[in-house]
């Protein structure tokens, strides 16, 4: 839907709904126009944090807002940011029990990294389709002050616009309709390896991002309280403009390369839910079936450039040119809840799951070093070229499960239940079939009038039948790894979670509340991958005073998260990635340590916390006063232990990472709204914010890494976060 | 990219037309009897859809007024200390299926609620008035006014919209922290709500995610990210959630785990992939290494959703 377009809209409904609303009896019509403004002072080398969401660019807009309620129609229209690039706009309206209907735009912007720091490409053209080199040479690329490298913002605007109507004329039922537009644009920040190991650096790639989506849904029901039946047909369509970005790549002499976006797709969607109420043992019985399919194509690459320091192409030989996808996915999901007797309530329900994958099997049916995929061998450790496949990854769920609610008396109630979950996998190398059983307890008590609590405790056991127990040849084979190694995303686990709740109310306008999160993951039957996860979270709030005289909130939390993992480095291997002769049976984890093969051990913590303070005050009846503040910090780090060596040595020099991802940030927000008679209302304020971010990714950042044509290229995306900020703000509305 | 500024002054004149076409009118007679003592009850509803009179659905429409959710208050007005209203809601009234069952008695039938009675918050006692605040004014930018016990307690943003959030996290308390880490949805922003991906009213899925599975729910925003791909990732076909943390996460963008980390929880093979990236190969004087200095395997392997390059270059990722 075209900008211009929108208002235009807006208006004739607003027409069409004031004429109607003009002729009813009773009418009254509420609400206020005005203008807003913030300005800004900064301070940063990068403001895209500061800006993630926002537009705090310094300038007005326009708000409003108007009710209009009659005996049979009503309308509500709000609109704030207008003008600027995060606008919302909301029309809704319609006639009572006959229809409704609703139109609204809402527009975001996203910035992750604004040029010349965080920003900056030896492309001239960032954002375009076909990126070219200022110059050819790759010791004149090497020079990243700017110019000649190009500045650009790595931001997208995603504009939503869109609408439903729905029609029930006064009787069970219903139609209803919905469609959206959802347009991004601007430039992504991807990335791409350079050469074809990686030991040839990369090169930060500012990727023009053009996407319409387009979504339809229909919907048909009867709504009645004893039960509801809807049908319902989804279709979105997708569409990006840059499926391919074309690179000049110095590696490979400046040729230009191929980079793969998101391509087109088309999604549809038919479905029907319905409950049931009021059936025997005052039960419910309610059920969603959906069947979905996405199907796209796209033209597989008949040849890349494959060889240093040349732009020759080279061939790829797909099995075709044209893949087709096609995924399907059906779930039918059922669930009856029921009170067979006095003080205890019952649910049970079963959910289905299946995902196929009917895509195209494309295979490139090359060797060519860099192009060939490799597979291990039969008769010997070494690995064997083969043609690389592409994947249909598809599965099959079942999930059972029942629970038990009992009321022991009006101020205890304990529940339980049980959930069990199958998964059958096709298509994926490493584990065909996981199961995973859920128990959970909790208790509920209110027992004393100012105080509820709620206690949870839930176990979970997974286990999986694994492909991999007789990986590679033998353990001079890189496979051989895979009978140790698991994916904790499938990995055998037990895992406890408990979760407590109280809020205490110890007198009128007093609350306090707690909450404690205690969640582990014990991996088992493992050697690597990630053995273990931890997270710890504890927050506590209190609040006081009457909203209408004074009212104050504190709150802090604290997290505590740990990953535990273990894994094995082999340094040197043979050039067919089988162990060296002075090196056998590297790939098992239990052979004796070297300095060159080693097993390792992290321990990755994060330790985020925060507390802030809010206050609404009523000073005068007139004058409102708002104030808030948060401080928030986050800290990582993380700890090696490598194997020691025989000689009593630690087999690497591993020291800890003791910036990962910390953060410090600090929000203070005072804002005064004013009445100043019964149509002007005056609201202003000032905000503080400050930022600063600290990684071992990004300390001493460099644009370029490396040198000839392994350099490495970066754009210094998320490298200079830090900010200061001052800004004020202020709205004049006129209320009738 | 700016709206235009004649397009903004359309949409400005549109409202002002509103306002000039019609006279406000005074406040109409014929408010409850209810409203001598409980005068604050009534002021707020009327502008609701409570209250609108002309709807025979409604409390005001149906002549039941207060009654049509209190209860008959014959013997209430008799003697209002003595006799308490059949139906009172909050805290500590009458049990919460109870207090459900008077809204349920009239919005049973909603689309919206087809899957109360399978959701979490009918069966850990959730009323509707817990979020809902019937009385209430609805505030700018919203149909409904929603709870809201406490101040705001927010950075500067630019919405002057009461949010969806402040309402869920009155519950679920660490969720206020989620959602304010540095790397979020734009849920404070105002630009993403909790009801995006949660149906509050109930859900057949599990953590009453509205679409059928969590990926499903994430396509639905994140459409780039439906494929199909000739080179999938299965931990991102089967789950999102393997490697998100879709509330907030220190690290960017939302991931539960820092990159190379993340990523060697589940891929070791030889060199690179289990390769210690410790504190010493980072920018000099460490030993740039460019698996783990900026993105880490990012760096490289950049179309971790999925891939339609040919050969190793969709294989791995990295076009």
């Amino acid at each position: 839907m075209k900008a211009k377009l929108l208002p235009l809209l807006i208006a004739n409904l607003v027409g069409v709904s004031t004429a109607a609303l003009a002729q009813e009896p009773g009418l009254k019509i509420t609400g206020s126009v005005g203008v807003s403004g913030i300005a800004i002072s900064e301070d940063s080398r990068d403001a895209s944090k500061l800006n993630e969401y926002g537009d705090l660019s310094p300038g007005g807009a326009g708000v409003f807002d108007i009710q209009g309620r009659g005996s049979r129609h009503f309308f509500d229209g709000f609109g704030e940011n207008i003008g600027r690039d995060d606008m919302y706009l909301d029309f809704r309206g319609g006639a009572y029990g006959q229809f409704k209907y609703r139109l609204y735009s809402d527009w975001l912007r996203h910035n992750q990294g604004f040029g010349p720091d965080g920003g900056r490409t030896p492309y001239v053209n960032p954002g375009e389709s076909q990126l070219r080199f200022f110059s050819p040479l790759p010791a004149a690329r090497l020079n990243s002050n700017v110019p000649p490298w190009t500045a650009f913002d790595t931001r997208t605007f995603r504009k939503d616009t869109g609408g439903n109507f729905e029609f029930s004329g006064g009787s069970p039922w219903y139609v209803r309709f919905d469609a959206n537009e959802v347009r991004q644009t601007g430039i992504n920040n991807d990335a791409a390896a350079l050469g074809t190991s990686p030991g040839n650096g990369f090169i930060d790639l500012p990727n023009p991002v053009d996407y319409t989506t387009r979504n339809f849904i229909a919907e048909a029901g009867y709504q009645a309280p004893r039960g509801h039946l809807s049908v319902n047909y989804t279709y979105s369509r997708f569409q990006n403009e840059n499926v391919l970005l074309s690179f000049q790549n110095g590696f490979f002499g400046n040729g230009f390369d191929t980079f793969t976006s998101a391509p087109d797709n088309d999604y549809m969607r038919i479905g029907a839910s319905g409950a049931l109420r009021q059936l025997p043992l005052s039960s419910t019985l309610s059920g969603r079936l959906a069947y979905s399919k996405v199907e796209n194509s796209a033209d597989m690459l008949g040849a890349v450039l494959n060889t240093a320091g040349s732009a020759a192409l080279v061939a790829t030989n797909p099995s075709t040119l044209n893949y087709d996808g096609k995924v399907e996915n059906t779930t039918a999901q059922f669930g009856l809840s029921s009170l067979p007797m006095r003080n205890l309530d019952t649910r049970l329900y079963y959910n289905y799951y299946k995902r196929e994958n009917d895509s195209t099997q494309v295979t490139f049916q090359t060797t060519t070093a860099g192009l060939s995929c490799f597979a291990p061998g039969t008769t010997g450790p070494g690995n064997v070229n083969v043609f690389c496949t592409g994947e249909r990854y598809g599965y099959t769920k079942h999930n059972p499960g029942f629970e038990l609610g009992y009321r022991l008396n009006a101020e205890n109630r304990l529940s339980g239940g049980y959930d069990y979950l199958s998964t059958d996998r096709e298509d994926r190398p490493d584990v065909d079939k996981t199961r995973d059983n859920r128990f959970f307890i909790q208790w509920a008590n209110t027992s004393f009038e100012t105080v509820s609590t709620r206690l949870k405790y839930q176990y979970l056991n997974r286990s999986s039948d694994f492909l991999t127990d007789d990986a590679g040849f033998n353990a001079n084979s890189p496979f051989y790894l895979e009978r140790f190694n698991r994916a904790y995303d499938v990995a055998d686990v037990d895992q406890h979670l408990i979760k407590a709740v109280v809020d205490w109310t110890p007198m009128p306008f007093l609350d306090f509340g707690l909450e404690a999160y205690f969640k582990k993951n014990d991996y088992k039957d493992l050697t690597l991958g990630r053995t273990k996860d931890e997270r710890k979270e504890f927050y506590a709030s209190v609040s006081y005073g009457d909203p209408s005289v004074f009212r104050v909130t504190l709150f802090g939390d604290i997290e505590f998260i740990e990953y535990d993992s273990y894994h094995r480095t082999v340094s040197t291997v043979a050039g067919n990635g089988a162990c060296t002769a002075a090196a056998p049976n590297c790939f098992d984890p239990n052979t004796a340590p070297t300095a060159q093969n080693f097993n390792w051990g992290s321990t990755l913590e994060d330790t985020n916390w925060m507390v802030g303070v809010g206050a609404d005050w009523p000073l005068m009846p007139r004058l409102v006063l708002k104030a808030a503040a948060i401080y928030a910090k986050t800290d990582g780090s993380v700890d090696f232990s490598p194997q020691t060596l025989a000689s009593g040595a630690p087999a690497a020099n591993l020291p800890p990472i003791n910036a990962y991802d910390n953060t410090r940030r600090t929000s203070l927000s005072l804002r005064a709204v004013w009445l100043a008679d019964k149509n002007w209302e005056l609201s202003g304020g000032y905000a503080y914010e400050r930022y600063t971010y600290e990684d071992a990714q990004y300390e001493n950042y460099q644009y370029t890494v490396g040198t000839g044509t392994s350099t490495s290229f970066l754009s210094g995306i998320y490298a200079f976060q830090d900010y200061k900020a001052n800004i004020l703000f202020g709205t004049v509305r006129y209320k009738f | 990219m700016r709206f235009g500024l004649s397009s903004a002054v359309t949409a400005l004149a549109a409202g002002a037309a509103v306002f000039l076409a019609f006279p406000v009118l005074a406040q109409q007679p014929g408010e409850p009897v209810c409203v001598k003592c409980h005068e604050t009850a009534y002021p707020g509803m009327a502008l609701t859809k409570h209250g609108a009179k002309g709807d025979p659905r409604t409390p005001f429409g149906s002549g039941r007024e207060c009654q049509a959710c209190h209860g008959d208050a014959t013997e209430h007005l008799k003697n209002p200390a003595k006799n308490p209203l059949p139906i009172r809601f909050g805290k500590g009234q009458a049990a919460a299926a109870d207090q459900t069952q008077a809204c349920m008695s009239c919005h049973g039938g909603n689309r919206h609620l087809v899957f109360w009675d399978s959701g979490r918050h009918s069966r850990n006692d959730v009323r509707c008035n817990d979020c809902h605040a019937v009385h209430a004014k609805p505030p700018r930018g919203s149909t409904m006014a929603f709870t809201k016990h406490n101040p705001t307690v927010s950075p500067f943003v630019t919405t002057e919209r009461q949010l969806e959030y402040e309402t869920c996290i009155a519950c679920h308390k660490q969720t206020r922290a989620q959602i304010l880490k540095p790397s979020h949805h734009p849920i404070v922003e105002g630009k993403v709500t909790c009801s995006s991906c949660h149906n509050p009213h109930g859900a057949q899925s599990h953590a009453m995610v509205k679409q059928e599975t969590v990926n499903a729910q994430c396509v639905s925003c994140h459409a780039d990210k439906r494929g199909p791909f000739l080179f999938e990732h299965p931990a991102v076909e089967e789950n999102c959630l393997s490697c998100h943390a879709p509330h907030g996460s220190s690290h960017r963008p939302l991931l539960n785990e820092k990159v190379p980390n993340l990523c060697q929880d589940c891929h070791d093979w030889s060199r690179h992939p289990g390769t210690a990236y410790a504190g010493n190969q980072g920018f000099p004087p460490g030993a740039n290494n460019t698996r783990f200095i900026a993105r880490a395997c990012l760096n490289c392997h950049n179309a971790i959703h999925g891939s339609n390059a040919p050969a190793t270059r969709g294989k791995f990722l990295t076009r």
